[in-house]
Parts: structure tokens; C-alpha cells; sequence
């Protein structure tokens, strides 16, 4: 292109369209470019896997006993490993999540503490516990039984390989382990153990508890980083048979199907399971409460082996206990019937039986219509105190009524927006399989903007608003040194619920409800799940997708919110009035000319524009000057244009950005006669100068005023200068309350 | 290491030699350091050498087209059968094209993001664009009516703006390729009331017709590439196009007087020329040195009053090009001439209506042949049969083999001097266009430099070559420092996208800087042969391919072994500018009784290298004479174990009667540059230095280095020949005084 012509002549005018810019120009949008990795053959431009994406696969035969005496698990597990990567590997790396809580683990090396008088004692528990935590690794040897070389680092297992392991090959070797199982409420664990002192009774919930591969990828080589206990797993998918050990009259939920309901139910029980498979409408009962109860009180001694199979998942978990009521539901997706189940003691009733398998079909319901048909067989909820952990097609959640079964409509909520939120889990990071490790926002956050959708559309009786944008504004506003960009591995993240939940929740609401479009925006979020089921994403292959899929252009949005604490605060800084003259009607007036660079040429307009009490600005158009048409012959019609603009309400509105985030303008015009028109801006008005902007609106009726982002939908920090004219009562309110404060 | 015990003796000396950096001088900012992560890392698509890699691959879309234009309504209406080819080693599931006309319709992102204010008697035309009013009710956009299968069947599709999804019954896998096609219309437009317009008409009241130029006039292919995935970037106005290569075969239906000329070459001659025509079209492919006139301007003028309502069809089939665009009118005089480009002899023609008569006769169809003959030379040989020059006004516009240029005299048939110049450039820089980008075809969208800038080095390279009486300073690095000595914190880096560009400094950052840094390159850094040869590799490798910057920045380095890093750090990504003070100059004379060296009581304090008194006073000039010092015998130590010794007194005698000059240069403006430094001597001869950039490596913010001279300096000066973009001449010389007076007396002859 070569239109200097035009553009030399144009520049006299439009320059002074253009505020000085008041900050360094920060190239807002500018494309991610190399903040992103560069895309090769294993991740392609498209955010989609590339031609050569591979990825490992790790597959399981555990056997585990849990002794309800001693509240130990012993294991032993056959890991046959297969090495899809291109690369040769020499050696192989477990996860032994349970050191976290040995007694030299850099956990508790590294955790910070001060001493408060008056302290509560169960703060000081860990530091002075006698409880034997971790895993005592008993033997790593190959199926031919020979010990295989390990070294054991804090949370991490090396097994040296006797030959290379190539491309394409498999080995399978053997761990035997034992630990006992942590008091959870005590530790702050993800699993554990609750016990029950009016019975005597445990709940278990296992997880964790047996060694795991790590994830060996494109991007990391071997993901082996320690688990601090924030940064949660990275894990290869693969197949599991497990068969687990339990007293003789526990039930257990777990991942995957039970193989052998004949030897561990009873006939009533089997039947009744049978007919929750076909009943969509509500779920029935598998074990009642009065059964349960029973069973609190007599303890079998006797042991019972349940077989649970599971495909293509990344983990295994399960829960146990003779306290455990169980309701089950079939849900219909597609061409999937899964199962909807819960499991939790009576101390979980009534709100339980109400609300939680119901609660399960709703999540899988509206995901699978977001991202792909929920593809495991069952999806269990298990009542757990004080928790909300996810695993695959098994979850434990939180929610207990008082001991009188009464419960408040916050807990209810509570443990509603706990299960779906869980269950969710299934989708991300299970299904589509990030690293947690490094990147916590990609399942939580992500997550967590899907629960939403989920709990506005199934929920709408209870109130949700502090999980849309205006909820989030307490935080945004916050000091700026106490927080941390959303790409920062969450280890060192300071305020962990905002910066790996709810601000990716809301900044993805933002995108749906005000950036793409919930059209645009569902299609690539949906584009994003289908690539990325059951392969392990990166946050670059997110971005890119969501935009590849919708052509709309997000850099900008990334880089703002995903690595900026910036914040969204614009104002309305000025907003000036103008009529056209009405002697500009007749044209042949020649002789209006202004010197050049002086295009103000109303004196006037140096006054202040705090409302539109003076009425408006005059000002005048003038025939084009035939140079500005150049060489060109056709001419620009100016008297049609002046007709066109006769009468009209002109409005130059001047906003600036104060919070940093570049984001759309909403801008909610309420008219003279009351009515009321709400004009959308897209945050491109901010490309050239990022800072202050001005525009000029054209507009039939007299404008009485305006409100920036009415329906508060952008997060911004600041409405005190989102209205004009400014509101003068909103100043004496606030010396009332400065009053009455003071 | 092994050196160490020579370097750490030698330290002692020669850390004096770097200058005592004062408290101000900022931090070091690493200039020499390689870009690193800055580039994107090399892979199996794209090596580290530049060149497209082993698994390199690019789409391609073939298009049958048929359109009609009526003269009457200005509609455009088509419709399109696109063959897409998956070239891409991944399955598709959606394909983009682009709807550029929707630029155009009301709520287009441009208009919705268009900033403004209200200022006091502002033309009407300019106060309109800007605040989105037009003087008719012209509706502007695309009216899509139908997108279909290979089978009739209506395929989903989805517009977001200037972009359409297309989603496919099944993903279209590795290797094959998926026939569909799209009908549409639009209503052409006045481009004098559409400043981003770069298609339109231009109506002419005094005869009542049209001249049309049709651009991104129908529904185009988005490229997906290793890179980007789908370059789906909105089109807001500034950041041009990204496009796949493929086949054309376009039938425009026109009445039946207009000529039309496109991309492409003509299939049916037969059916719309005269026999006339065909005979003057014949002989015209077959003469080099001059144009032949295939229409006359008689016969256009004729035309322009009996207007015709009868249609014709035109066909034209074009290969391996990446748009399509064309141009129609009764109005337009045609001419064409053959051109040689190595092996191939493609046709050099021009259209245009009498309005650009007398200069497009005599200038157009010989510029174009210009400038296929400098760029085949610099590049690659001219590929397509033809390069059309369409004469409309006000604008300068490229495509494959056709494009449209500005440049007409006053009514009376004079023009100025600026008009030729002005229409030549344009001829020749749109032209130029058929090598950047639409053979080495580089995303607009994203980069304008790549196309424009480079293209404006090879336009500027062409005037000089071919025009040298009218050869000027634009994309020249004298020309840019005007607009490099502005306030940087307002200005953008050259790798700045398109559309985040601000109008007032498009210019120059897209097109004069980039053509300012490669001359300075050229001239300069690398010297014409290792440029010349690099360049060219560049354009080999990349010529019908898709190259990013990163693999222009790596290929001039990789063919020319001159590391360039440096130089397209500060130069692309930095708004830096050259400014180099000289700041001192110190005039040394061996002491004559150092030439004893048995008077061992000579010394001189380690550290302090200048023995003479008056070290303190800073001298403007040369008028204190020289200061003396000595040069004492090389202490033992600094041989180490070495048993050979140098021979001290030999060094001092070829120093003895020299005159030793010992400069500071200081880098006020950040750019890191080669020194080009002007000696003049006491008998009036002069003598040009050349030092290259290397010599800011270790302190880019300020140097001193010595220099011995047979004669006594009167004068020095930096940048003599303003081929380093300094921006501030008047730090450059030394004595100061002088400096001053020579600048005005500079001044006072420009």
C-alpha cells in the first residue's frame, strides 16, 4: 500500500484526534509472539495437538489392603509403562505424593510460621505430631524380581532402568509400599481418614496412596517437580485394575466399574443397583440409611475384596467405610448413559439424598454440552468434611447439616457449588489433562467458569452474583505487590483462590458475556475441549485456540489479564456538547477559514464540560477544500452531510484508562425524554493510544447522562468516575458517611 | 583458558584504555548480545538458518470465479468455486476466509473503534469519515447468498465481522482437498469518501463514466500456517493481507466497450478485442524497446460518449498467485511493451484514461519495465506474463501483476516535477509489490515492514539506478532522521503490528525506516556485495513462500557471516535513534627524549597514561598544540615466562613525529553504528575512516580510541556523507567552533 497522499492530508486533522499518550506505550496489543513457546511439530500454531504430538501411557494392577485397625494401606502395584515419546529413556520417575508429610520432605522445611500469643494448639499439631507419615517403599524390582535401582527425593522416585527404554516399548515393573493414613482434618490433607467418635467408625478417603508415574512430555521432558503441596498433579493417562481389601461390611466408591458386585453386594443391593441404571428421572437407593446405621454398630471382622476397572484416566481413588448410604442415578448425554452416584454417612442427610446426585447429573449435563459427552461410565460424589478434592469419576465434598439435619441455605449453596465444581474436575484436568503442577488456572480456573455457567443455568433460586465480575472487584482492586500474575505456578501465588480460580472464572465470563459473544465464544471453548480430550495441554494451546476457532483477535486479553495484575478502571473524563451552527446550512459563506493547527476556532471551548448545564458548543463545518480531494475527480457531497448532521446532538466523549487493562467501553446513554440505549465498544478503540481515548457520537435526542460498564460487567474498580454528569448527591453521601464514620 | 597470564598483565594497561564511565551512564543493555528467544525457535518448518525447513509446508486454493459488474447500480455480483488443498500435516475442521468489504458495513469493528473529537470548522468530508457519516446512504459489505458443497449441499458458516467460518461435514485430513463454493454481492463504492477504500470507482462528471478498481472483491481464503494456525486476524483498514497461493480463472463480466485489464493473462482475446486490438496486442509482446498503443486515446475518447449496452466476458487465467484484483473502464488507453527478465519476457502495460495523458503515455509502461528489470536483478527473475500500471487517482495500491497508481497532470496536460516524481515512485513501488509480498509473500496483517519496507529499499534502489536526476532522500537514511530525532516515547518499534501503528508514523516505520535501515545496511555494515548476495538469497528462498521476520533476520546473517543481531535489535525492535557525539579529541606527540631509553627515569604512573600537564583542560579545538607523552620500555613482567622481547625502541621510533589523536565518541541517540569518520588535514587532503559497529561491544554508551596520523588534523568530522541517519550533525564535528559554522553554512545551501 502506498496511500500517503490521503494520509499526509488527513494527518493535519486526525493528530489532534489523538491525546498525547500519558504512559509509555506498553504495546498492549501487540501480539503474545515469544512470550508464547514457539509451535513445532507437537503443537501446531492452531493451539490444536500437531502431527507428531505424542504422549506416554502408564498402566495399573494394584492390589491394596486397608486395615481398618491401624488405618494403614498396603499396596502392591505391577506399572507397565509404555514410551510413545520419540526420545530413549534411561530412567523413570514416580511420584510419592504421601512424603509430603515424612519428616524430612521440603515441605516442612520451607513452611512459614510466627509465633501469636494465645494461638490455637491444633496450629502447632504437625509440628510436634508423633504421627509416622510417608511412604516406606518396601521393594522396586522387575517382573523377573529382580530389585530395580531407585533413589527416593523427597516426593519423587528415580528407577533406573537396567536397558534404555526405545521408542515404542514397554517395560513393567513392580512396587510394594506401605503408609498409614493421616487424621486429614489435622494434616490438611486430600485425603485421609475421618473418624466418628459417637461410633467408633472411620471414613476413608484414599488417594494418592500408591506410586505414580509422572507426566514425560514435548515440553518439560520429565515433569518431576516436588510436590509442595499447592501445585497439584501432573499424571499420565492409562488403564487401572485394582482390586481393593476392605472389612467385610464397608462400601466402596471408586474410580472406574466394579467388576464383581457378586462377591461384594448383597442380592438386594445388586438389584437395586441394577434399577438406578435405568432411572433417569431421580436416583434410588443402594444402601438406605437404616442399613447403614446397622452396620455402625456391628463391625464386621471379616475382609472383602472389591475389583474396580478403569480406561484411559489419569488417577485412582476411592472411599470407604461402613457408614456410607449410597444413591445412584443413570444421566442421559449423547450416546452415554453414566451413572450418577453418591456416597455419604447419615451425618451428611437429609441434605445429601436431596441434593447431591442431582447435583452430579447437572454437571455432567451442562459440561458435556460445553465440552465433549461425558465419556467415563460413573461419576461418584463422597461425603467428606471440610473438603472439596477431584479425582477421576470420584470426587469428596463437603456440605454437613447440623446434628439436627437442619441446614442453611449458604451451606446448601456451599456444598452444591462443591459437587459441581468436583465433578466438573472430571472435565479438567482429567479428561483434558494440563499440568497442575505448573499451571493450577487451566483446570481450576477453567473450571470454575464452567461450574458457573452451570450453577446460573441449573440454580437460578440462589443467588450467585459474588462469582460474576462485580464479585471479583474487592480483589482487582486490590494492592498490587500482594498479587501475582495468573501464569505463576501456584506455589507462589499469594492469594490462591482469585489467582487460580475465580479471576481465570470471571475473566473467561468477561470473554463470553462481553468480548466474543456466547456463539463465538462456546464454539472455540468446545473446539478447545475436543482437541485437548484426553491429551495434556499447555496455556499457549488454550490461547491459541480460542482465537484460531473464532477470529477473534485475544492477545491483547491474555496478556492483560493472564500475565498483568493490571486491573479494569476507566472513566469518563470529559464530555462536551455540540450543535452545528445553523448558518453552516448555506455553504457558499467562503470565507470561514482557520489557520492551520488552530482548529479550535471557538474560544469558548476552553470552559469545563461537568455537565451539560451550559447547553451545547456551537461549532461549524466547512466545504472541503478541493485539495483534499486530490487528484480525484468525483467530490464529496459536504451539503448532504451537513443535512445529515443538522439538528443532531454531538457528543465528544473523552475517556482514559486508569487501571491498565485495556477492555471494551459499555456506555449506557439515558436520553432527555428517559429512554435509555446501551452502545458497545470494542477494546480495539484502545490500539493506538492505550490510555485516552476520545469519541465522537452522533445522536438524534439531547443526552441526559451517561454511565460506563451500567451492567457491570467488566470488573471495573471504580464507579465513582464511570457516570457523568458527576452525581452530586454521591458527593454529599459520601461526606455523610464521612460524617457519620468520623 | 589458556591466556590468562598474558591477558591479566595486559589488563593493567589496557583497562585505562576503556573509558572511566561517569555515574550517569546507563546500564548495559546487552546490544550485542544475539536476539536469542527473541526470535521464535527454529524447527522442522522453519531451520535456524533462515531458510524454510524440512518439513516446511504451505496451503494452496485454487479459484474459478465468475462476476459481473453493473455500470449502472456499481453492484458487484460473483460467484466462486475455491478447490482448498491441505497441505497442513493436521486435519481441518473449520476453514476461515476473509470478507474484506465488511470493513465497510456500519458496525464494523474499524467504525465501532474509531476514536474522534469535534473540532471548529472542519471540512465536512473529514468530520464524516471520522465520526462514520456518509453523504449518500451507501450500505457497504458483503450480501453472502450462498455457501455450498461440491454437491449443492449448504455448508454451516458463521461471520464474525471481516471473517467467515466455514465448518466442514468432516475434517479435511493431510494431503486432500475440498471443493465448495460462495455467491455474493456487493455495491461498489466512491473511494474519495472511503479513505481505507483500496478498491472503488472514481466517477468523471464531464463524461459521465466510471474507472473501477476491484480489490478484495470476493470471498479470499485465510492462510494457515505453521505459525499462526489461521491467520484470522480482523481487517480494520491499516494492516494489510495475508493470503495462500493458488490457481485463478476469473470470467468479469463488463459492457462490451470497457477494457479491462487483471491479473493474469488474457484466455479469450478473440471473443473482446477488435481485430485491431489483437494485432497491436501481438506486436506489442514482441517489442522491447518501446511501448505500443493498443487503444488509443482517440479511440477512448470516442467510447467515453457512445457508451455501450451490450456486455462482453473477459477471461483470464492466472498461476500461482496469491489474489486477484482488475480494473475496467471505456475510459482506459491501453499500451504495453515486452520486457527481458532473464529468461522470461513478460509484458509490461498500462491502463489509463485520458485525464493521465500526456505523463502515462510517455512515463507509466516504462517504469514498469524499470522496475522489473532492477527488482529481477536484486531478486528474482520477474515470474508472471504480465505487470499492469492502472492509472487512478490518489492512490497506489498492489496486486499480482496489476496495480493502481496516482499521478495525474492539471487540466491543461502540465505537471509538475513533483508529479513525475511522485507518479514514478508509485508506479515503481506498487510494481515492486509483485516481489514483496506477493511472490515472497509475508503476512501483511501482522508485519507491514516486510513487504512495504523492503519494497521501498529496492523502489528507492530503482530511482537511483534508472532516475538518478530525480533521486531523493526518501528511504534513504538522510531522510529519516527527521522522524527519528522525534520524542521516542510516542514513537513504535518497526516490529509493532500493522493496525497498532498510529496513522502519522505508518509512513516511516512501515515503509522509509525499514528502506533506511537496509540502505544503511547495505551501504554501510554489510557493502554492497554481501548485501546484494544475502538479499537475494532471501528472496530465493522464500520466493512463493510464506516467511516470517525472523527468517529475513536470520538469512542475511547466515549468507553474509556478518552478525546482524545488533542491528535488527536496535534498528527493528527499539525506537532508538543514531546520535554519536565526538566528544573529545586529544592530540598526542611522542616526547623526543623518550627515544633514550637508557634515561630510565622516565615513568609514568601506571593509570595515568597522560603524562603531560595540561591533562585537565578540555580541549575544544586544536589550537593548544599537541600534549607529549613517553613510551617507556615493556616491563618484564608483562612477558611472563616468555623468553623473546619486543623491541621497544623500534615501536618508538615509527611512533616518533607521529601525530596520535586519541577520540571519544559518546552514543547519545542508543543505536550502536559503525563510525564513519572524515579527516581533514592541515594541506586540505582528506581521508575517510571506517570503523564498524563491533567497537561498542564491551561499553555501547561511550569509547575512546586511539589513532595514528602521518598529519597534523584539522578537522574531523562524523557521518560526512549522512549514510548512518545521525540525527543531530552538529555534535559530529571537531573543533566545535567549526562544527557550528560548517553546519550553517550546510544549512544555508540545503
Amino acid at each position: 500500500m502506498n496511500k500517503y497522499y490521503l494520509i499526509l492530508l488527513l494527518g493535519v486533522f486526525v493528530q489532534t484526534a489523538w491525546a498525547q499518550e500519558t504512559q509509555k506505550w506498553q504495546g498492549k496489543f501487540e501480539q503474545l509472539g515469544q512470550t508464547l513457546p514457539t509451535p513445532n511439530e507437537y503443537r501446531s500454531g492452531s493451539g490444536a495437538p500437531g502431527p507428531k504430538y505424542w504422549q506416554q501411557k502408564a498402566d495399573y494392577v494394584i492390589s491394596v489392603e486397608l486395615n481398618d485397625q491401624n488405618q494403614s494401606i498396603t499396596g502392591s502395584e505391577t506399572i507397565t509403562y509404555t514410551n510413545n515419546s520419540p526420545d530413549v529413556l534411561k530412567y523413570l520417575w514416580l511420584q510419592l505424593d504421601q512424603n509430603i508429610l515424612s519428616d524430612d520432605n521440603s515441605l516442612k522445611s520451607t513452611t512459614l510460621g510466627a509465633v501469636k500469643d494465645s494461638a490455637a494448639a491444633k496450629t502447632f499439631y504437625t509440628q510436634v505430631s508423633d504421627f509416622k507419615a510417608g511412604f516406606q517403599i518396601k521393594t522396586v524390582k522387575d517382573v523377573a524380581g529382580k530389585p530395580l535401582t531407585h533413589t527416593i527425593n523427597n516426593t519423587m522416585m528415580r528407577v533406573d532402568l537396567t536397558t534404555p527404554l526405545k521408542t515404542g516399548e514397554k517395560i513393567s515393573f513392580i512396587v510394594d509400599w506401605t503408609f498409614n493414613i493421616v487424621d486429614r482434618n489435622l494434616f490438611g490433607q486430600r485425603s485421609g481418614m475421618e473418624f466418628f467418635p459417637e461410633d467408633n467408625n472411620y471414613l476413608y478417603t484414599i488417594a494418592q496412596f500408591f506410586p505414580r508415574m509422572c507426566v514425560y512430555d514435548d515440553y518439560e521432558g520429565w515433569q518431576n517437580k516436588q510436590f509442595l503441596g499447592r501445585g497439584e498433579f501432573t499424571l499420565p493417562f492409562g488403564d487401572y485394575k485394582v482390586r481393593i481389601t476392605v472389612p467385610a461390611d464397608h462400601i466402596v466408591g471408586a474410580t472406574g466399574v466394579l467388576k464383581n458386585p457378586q462377591e461384594v453386594l448383597t442380592k438386594t443391593e445388586i438389584e437395586r443397583f441394577e434399577k438406578a441404571r435405568t432411572s433417569f428421572d431421580a436416583p434410588v437407593i443402594i444402601v438406605t440409611q437404616a442399613e447403614a446405621t446397622q452396620k455402625e454398630k456391628t463391625k464386621s471382622t471379616t475382609k472383602k475384596t472389591w475389583e474396580f476397572h478403569a480406561e484411559n484416566v489419569r488417577d485412582f481413588a476411592f472411599a470407604s467405610s461402613r457408614k456410607f448410604i449410597w444413591d445412584a442415578q443413570a444421566v442421559k448425554l449423547g450416546s452415554k448413559t453414566p451413572l450418577a452416584m453418591s456416597f455419604y454417612p447419615k451425618e451428611g442427610n437429609p441434605l445429601w439424598e436431596e441434593e447431591s446426585t442431582k447435583a452430579v447429573k447437572n454437571t455432567l449435563e451442562v459440561y458435556s454440552r460445553h465440552t465433549i459427552d461425558y465419556p467415563y461410565p460413573v461419576a461418584i460424589s463422597v461425603h467428606t468434611a471440610s473438603i472439596g478434592m477431584e479425582y477421576p469419576m470420584i470426587c469428596f465434598n463437603y456440605g454437613r447439616p447440623e446434628k439436627d439435619g437442619t441446614f442453611t441455605p449458604q451451606k446448601r449453596k456451599g456444598m452444591i457449588g462443591v459437587i459441581i465444581h468436583e465433578v466438573g474436575h472430571n472435565f479438567f484436568p482429567m479428561i483434558i489433562n494440563n499440568d497442575e503442577r505448573q499451571t493450577a488456572w487451566m483446570d481450576e480456573g477453567v473450571n470454575s467458569f464452567v461450574e458457573l455457567l452451570t450453577e446460573l443455568e441449573r440454580y437460578p433460586d440462589i443467588d450467585w452474583s459474588s462469582d460474576k465480575p462485580a464479585g471479583l472487584v474487592p480483589y482487582m482492586k486490590g494492592d498490587p505487590s500482594k498479587k501475582r500474575t495468573l501464569m505463576t505456578n501456584p506455589e507462589q501465588v499469594i492469594q490462591l483462590g482469585p489467582e487460580q480460580y475465580s479471576k481465570v472464572a470471571v475473566s473467561l465470563f468477561i470473554l463470553r458475556e462481553t468480548v466474543m459473544g456466547p456463539e463465538l465464544f462456546d464454539k472455540a471453548f468446545k473446539e478447545y475441549a475436543q482437541r485437548w480430550a484426553f491429551k495434556h495441554p499447555k496455556p499457549a494451546d488454550f490461547f491459541r485456540t480460542l482465537e484460531d476457532a473464532s477470529a477473534v483477535d485475544l492477545d491483547w486479553f491474555w496478556k492483560g489479564w493472564y500475565y498483568t495484575t493490571d486491573n479494569v478502571d476507566q472513566s469518563i473524563d470529559q464530555v462536551k456538547w455540540f450543535t452545528m451552527r445553523k448558518e453552516q446550512a448555506n455553504l457558499e459563506k467562503q470565507n470561514l477559514s482557520v489557520k492551520k493547527g488552530d482548529l479550535s476556532a471557538n474560544s469558548s471551548t476552553q470552559k469545563k464540560f461537568d455537565n451539560f448545564d451550559n447547553g451545547p458548543e456551537p461549532f461549524s463545518l466547512i466545504e472541503t477544500d478541493p485539495r483534499f480531494n486530490g487528484e480525484f475527480l468525483s467530490q464529496v457531497n459536504d451539503k448532504a452531510i451537513i443535512q445529515k448532521l443538522e439538528n443532531k446532538n454531538i457528543y465528544e466523549v473523552t475517556l482514559s484508562n486508569k487501571g491498565g487493562l485495556v477492555m471494551p467501553v459499555i456506555i449506557e446513554w439515558t436520553y432527555k425524554d428517559g429512554s435509555k440505549e446501551i452502545e458497545r465498544l470494542p477494546a480495539e478503540i484502545w490500539r493506538i493510544n492505550e490510555t485516552r481515548v476520545s469519541k465522537v457520537f452522533v445522536k438524534d435526542k439531547e443526552v441526559a447522562s451517561l454511565v460506563l460498564d451500567p451492567l457491570k460487567e467488566t470488573t471495573d474498580i471504580n464507579e465513582q468516575d464511570n457516570v457523568f454528569p458527576k452525581p452530586k448527591e454521591a458527593s454529599s453521601k459520601f461526606d455523610d458517611f464521612k460524617k457519620k464514620t468520623n | 583458558m589458556k591466556r590468562i597470564i598474558i591477558l591479566v598483565c595486559m589488563a593493567l594497561v589496557a583497562v585505562t584504555t576503556q573509558a572511566q564511565t561517569p555515574v550517569t551512564t546507563p546500564a548495559w543493555k546487552g546490544k550485542f548480545e544475539q536476539l536469542g528467544e527473541t526470535l521464535p525457535t527454529p524447527n522442522g518448518y522453519r531451520t535456524g538458518s533462515g531458510a524454510p525447513g524440512p518439513n516446511y509446508w504451505q496451503q494452496r486454493a485454487d479459484y474459478v470465479i465468475n462476476v459481473e459488474v453493473d455500470d449502472n447500480t456499481q453492484m458487484l455480483t460473483g460467484s466462486e468455486t475455491i478447490t482448498y488443498y491441505n497441505n497442513a500435516p493436521e486435519a481441518l475442521g473449520y476453514l476461515w476466509l476473509q470478507l474484506d468489504q465488511n470493513l465497510f458495513a456500519s458496525n464494523s469493528l474499524t467504525a465501532q473503534s474509531r476514536t474522534s473529537s469535534v473540532r471548529d470548522s472542519i471540512p465536512a468530508k473529514f468530520f464524516a469519515m471520522n465520526v462514520g457519516v456518509t453523504s449518500t446512504d451507501y450500505k457497504g459489505g458483503y450480501t453472502i447468498k450462498s455457501v455450498k458443497d461440491a454437491a449443492g449441499k449448504a455448508l454451516p458458516y458463521t461471520i464474525n465481522y471481516t471473517m467467515m467460518r466455514i465448518d466442514l461435514p468432516a475434517p479435511l485430513k493431510t494431503g486432500e482437498k475440498f471443493v465448495f463454493s460462495v455467491e455474493w454481492s456487493f455495491k461498489e463504492k466512491d473511494r474519495n469518501e472511503m479513505m481505507q477504500d483500496r478498491g472503488g470507482y472514481e466517477f468523471f462528471p464531464e463524461d459521465g463514466n466510471y474507472v473501477y478498481t476491484f480489490a478484495q472483491w470476493f470471498p479470499r481464503m485465510c492462510v494457515f500456517d505453521d505459525y499462526e494456525g489461521w491467520q484470522n486476524k480482523q481487517f480494520l483498514g491499516q494492516g494489510e493481507f495475508a493470503l495462500t497461493f493458488g490457481n485463478y480463472r476469473v470470467r468479469i463480466t463488463v459492457p462490451s466497450d470497457h477494457i479491462v485489464g487483471a491479473t493474469g493473462w488474457i484466455q479469450n482475446p478473440k471473443e473482446v478485442l477488435s481485430k485491431d486490438q489483437l494485432d497491436r496486442f501481438e506486436k506489442a509482446r514482441k517489442t522491447f524497446d518501446a511501448p505500443t498503443l493498443i487503444v488509443t486515446e482517440e479511440e477512448a475518447r470516442a467510447k467515453e460518449k457512445t457508451k455501450s449496452t451490450r456486455k462482453s466476458t473477459w477471461e483470464f487465467y492466472a498461476e500461482n498467485v496469491r489474489d486477484f484484483a482488475f480494473a475496467s473502464s471505456r475510459k482506459f488507453i491501453w499500451d504495453a511493451m515486452a520486457v527481458k527478465a532473464g529468461e522470461k519476457t513478460p509484458l509490461a502495460q498500462s491502463l489509463y484514461p485520458k485525464e493521465g495523458n500526456p505523463l502515462w503515455g510517455k512515463e507509466s509502461t516504462k517504469a514498469v519495465k524499470n522496475a522489473l528489470e532492477v527488482y529481477s536483478e536484486r531478486t528474482i527473475d520477474y515470474p508472471y506474463p504480465t505487470a499492469y500500471s492502472v492509472h487512478t487517482a490518489n492512490q497506489g495500491m498492489e496486486y499480482p501483476m496489476i496495480c493502481f497508481n496516482y499521478g495525474r497532470p492539471a487540466k491543461d496536460g502540465t505537471y509538475s516535477q513533483q508529479t513525475l516524481i511522485g507518479m514514478l515512485g508509485v508506479v515503481i513501488h506498487e510494481v515492486g509489490h509483485n516481489f514483496f509480498p506477493m511472490i515472497v509473500n509475508s503476512d501483511e496483517r501482522q508485519w507491514s515492514w516486510m513487504d512495504e519496507g523492503l519494497n521501498t529499499f529496492l523502489e528507492k534502489e530503482t530511482v537511483r539506478v534508472r532516475y538518478p536526476e530525480l533521486a531523493g532522500t526518501r528511504g534513504t537514511p538522510k531522510g529519516i532522521t527527521g522522524f527519528m530525532k522525534g520524542d521516542k516515547s510516542q514513537m513504535r518499534p518497526i516490529m509493532s503490528m500493522s493496525d497498532n501503528i498510529r496513522q502519522s508514523e505508518f509512513g516511516p516505520n512501515a515503509y522509509t525506516k525499514p528502506s533506511a535501515a537496509l540502505t544503511v545496511l547495505r551501504e554501510t555494515v554489510m557493502g554492497p556485495e554481501l548485501f546484494d548476495k544475502a538479499f537475494k538469497e532471501y528472496s530465493q528462498r522464500w520466493a512463493f513462500k510464506h516467511p516470517k521476520p525472523a527468517d529475513f533476520f536470520r538469512t542475511m546473517e547466515d549468507a553474509s557471516a556478518v552478525d546482524l543481531d545488533w542491528f535488527w535489535k536496535g534498528w527493528f525492535y527499539t525506537v532508538d535513534n543514531v546520535d554519536v557525539e565526538v566528544d573529545e579529541v586529544k592530540w598526542f606527540k611522542l616526547r623526543s627524549q623518550t627515544l633514550d631509553p637508557e634515561s630510565k627515569n622516565v615513568k609514568a604512573k601506571s593509570g595515568d597514561l597522560t603524562a603531560g600537564g595540561k591533562k585537565d583542560g578540555k580541549a575544544n579545538d586544536f589550537s593548544n598544540g599537541p600534549e607529549e607523552f613517553s613510551v617507556v620500555n615493556t616491563p618484564d613482567q608483562f612477558y611472563g615466562e616468555f623468553k623473546n622481547r619486543i623491541d621497544d625502541n623500534a615501536i618508538r621510533a615509527k611512533l616518533d613525529g607521529k601525530n596520535i589523536y586519541q577520540v571519544k565518541f559518546r552514543n547519545v541517540g542508543g543505536l550502536v553504528t559503525p563510525l564513519v569518520i572524515e579527516w581533514t588535514y592541515k594541506d586540505g587532503s582528506k581521508e575517510i575512516e571506517r570503523i564498524p559497529a563491533e567497537i561498542w561491544r564491551v561499553n555501547e554508551t561511550e569509547i575512546t580510541k586511539i589513532f595514528v596520523k602521518e598529519k597534523e588534523v584539522v578537522n574531523i568530522v562524523l557521518d560526512p556523507n549522512f549514510e548512518l541517519a545521525d540525527v543531530d550533525m552538529n555534535n559530529n564535528v571537531f573543533p566545535k567552533k567549526a562544527a557550528e559554522s560548517k553546519f550553517d553554512q550546510f544549512k544555508k545551501t540545503n
